[in-house]
């Protein structure tokens, strides 16, 4: 397969902090992508590099073969950005603001008012399109700005947290078009929605600590948790604290949390669980669960696995 | 050369958006000027040769085009520099810069054309044709030099508060400093010196010289003409900083 964006060894300071470390990685053609981390922890910066709005301090950085530091142009001719944070100009309509970035690609005048048209359909902002951005909801702005990120049919598309806190429909709305138009393209995204990325990608990777923890597709990240899974137990009263005492000493319980009567912990072993249940039947009990785990599950473990 | 035009176009398409604010301050800056700087100070100056409200016509004409320069540049500067979108496009830096010192020649040349029409209504045929197009040909440069500051002050000062102060310092030193609307010649002869190393202070005079009907000094064109240059490239480097930000 054909690599869309390759890091290589790519490092990146922040006021003399370490945000990325010995960065590499790839994504290949057509592939949707999506980067999960914590608050801080460099998504932005990643797709920033990429799009070249922000320089790296070492390492390479291949953009469909382009070498960033070198085809910067080049670049960003071909793909599209969708930043976090609403950046329009507010005093231009919903088309104009649309219409001069299609321009500033190369879109003839003709063409771009058909693919504006084309575009405020599929994606539902038809009626809005000669409202001004200030009197839109932000759900609606994010539609915009996706529509503004695609409007040259980039090759490459960079979406930074496209849906957070989108509602419902808009979000769908983003995510059907993703899927059923744009399969051509790749798409590289950030998030913090653990469904989106589970649900919308075909590979996920998970950064931590400046570096990639996991990479690949979901189900490959569940296999390589060696069959993590999440138990609960729900006591009828409250835990009884020498049960907390004794399941916070089992080395093999990872992530254990509990409020009032629920006791939630994972864990890569059943036998665990089931010691674990034996003792916890000392008491009364209301329920018990396993699950498999889901991207939040492992996120959450990686975190915690990584701090101790 | 296309992105250049489709820049200019969308700042003009704002102005358009917003033509009767614009014209209102366009309009209302050199009348004010006139109203409460020339107005008062003719009847100080009763000896200036040609009469005062003639001789300030220049003063009134450079401080209202540089100013509102200035003022639409750092507008300009925040909406621009400071996009993250904006950077992602496959736009050049010198294309950024082009596009702003057109956009404020235009912007120059209208406000010049306002400020002339109010000004000849005002006083006595102020200025003929030949007079205003040379004015504004030799107010190029310092309005290059103009746009670049403002990127500049834009690049060096992030706090609104103190750029508000800087654009209050902008208009005393325009107004007061170098000749507008009170002839140097009353300043200390050491002030003079140091003033007129400042390129702003050589097209005054060549602008005050053109309505007098003397001779132009080209020596001082082309000192401001070298000082556009280097603020240019000033400006350059720091369009190409804000756009790859390598101080993030």
């Amino acid at each position: 397969m054909e690599a869309s964006i390759t890091f290589k060894s790519v490092a990146k300071k922040i006021k003399s902090e370490t945000l990325l470390a010995d960065l590499s990685f790839g994504v290949e053609k057509g592939t949707r992508f999506a980067l999960v981390g914590t608050n801080g922890s460099g998504k932005s910066s990643i797709i920033k590099m990429i799009s070249g709005i922000i320089q790296k301090d070492k390492g390479s950085i291949y953009v469909k073969g382009y070498d960033i530091g070198l085809k910067l142009n080049e670049v960003k001719s071909i793909i599209g950005y969708m930043p976090q944070n609403t950046e329009f100009d507010n005093d231009l309509t919903v088309y104009e603001n649309i219409s001069i970035y299609g321009q500033l690609y190369g879109i003839d005048k003709v063409n771009l008012k058909k693919r504006i048209t084309d575009l405020s359909k599929d994606l539902n902002f038809y009626d809005y399109l000669n409202l001004y951005p200030k009197s839109m909801s932000y759900g609606l702005c994010r539609v915009v700005m996706f529509a503004r990120a695609i409007i040259h049919k980039p090759e490459i598309i960079l979406l930074d947290e496209p849906t957070s806190n989108v509602d419902p429909n808009s979000r769908s709305i983003i995510w059907k078009y993703i899927c059923n138009s744009l399969k051509d393209s790749t798409i590289f995204y950030t998030t913090n929605n653990f469904n989106d990325a589970q649900n919308y990608s075909n590979r996920i990777s998970i950064l931590y600590n400046g570096n990639i923890k996991y990479n690949g597709t979901f189900e490959n990240l569940v296999n390589n948790t060696h069959g993590l899974a999440r138990f609960t137990i729900t006591f009828k009263d409250k835990i009884p604290n020498d049960f907390i005492k004794t399941i916070s000493l089992n080395p093999k319980i990872i992530n254990s949390s509990y409020s009032d009567n629920i006791f939630k912990f994972y864990s890569t072993e059943k036998v665990e669980y089931f010691k674990i249940l034996k003792f916890a039947l000392d008491s009364e009990i209301e329920d018990i669960d396993i699950s498999n785990c889901n991207l939040e599950d492992i996120f959450k473990g990686i975190n915690i696995s990584e701090d101790e | 050369m296309n992105n250049i035009f489709i820049l200019i176009n969308k700042e003009l398409l704002n102005i358009k958006k917003n033509i009767f604010q614009y014209f209102f301050i366009l309009f209302l800056f050199p009348c004010l000027l006139y109203l409460f700087l020339t107005v008062p100070l003719s009847r100080v100056f009763i000896n200036l040769k040609p009469i005062y409200s003639i001789w300030v016509c220049s003063g009134i004409l450079f401080v209202s085009i540089l100013f509102n320069i200035y003022v639409l540049n750092s507008n300009w500067n925040l909406k621009l520099y400071d996009n993250s979108f904006i950077k992602s496009l496959p736009i050049l830096s010198s294309e950024y810069l082009l596009s702003q010192t057109v956009y404020s020649i235009i912007v120059g040349f209208f406000q010049s054309i306002i400020t002339v029409i109010i000004l000849n209504s005002l006083s006595i045929g102020f200025m003929t044709f030949t007079q205003f197009f040379k004015c504004f040909f030799i107010m190029l440069p310092a309005i290059i030099i103009m746009v670049n500051y403002s990127l500049i002050v834009g690049f060096l000062v992030k706090n609104q508060f103190i750029i508000n102060i800087y654009n209050c310092l902008l208009f005393l030193f325009l107004s007061f400093s170098i000749g507008s609307f009170i002839p140097l010649n009353l300043y200390p002869v050491e002030y003079i010196n140091i003033i007129s190393y400042i390129p702003f202070s050589g097209t005054l005079i060549n602008m005050q010289n053109i309505i007098s009907y003397q001779p132009v000094f080209y020596n001082m064109f082309f000192i401001s003409l070298f000082y556009s240059l280097l603020f240019s490239f000033i400006g350059y480097y720091i369009i190409e900083g804000k756009m790859k930000n390598y101080n993030e």
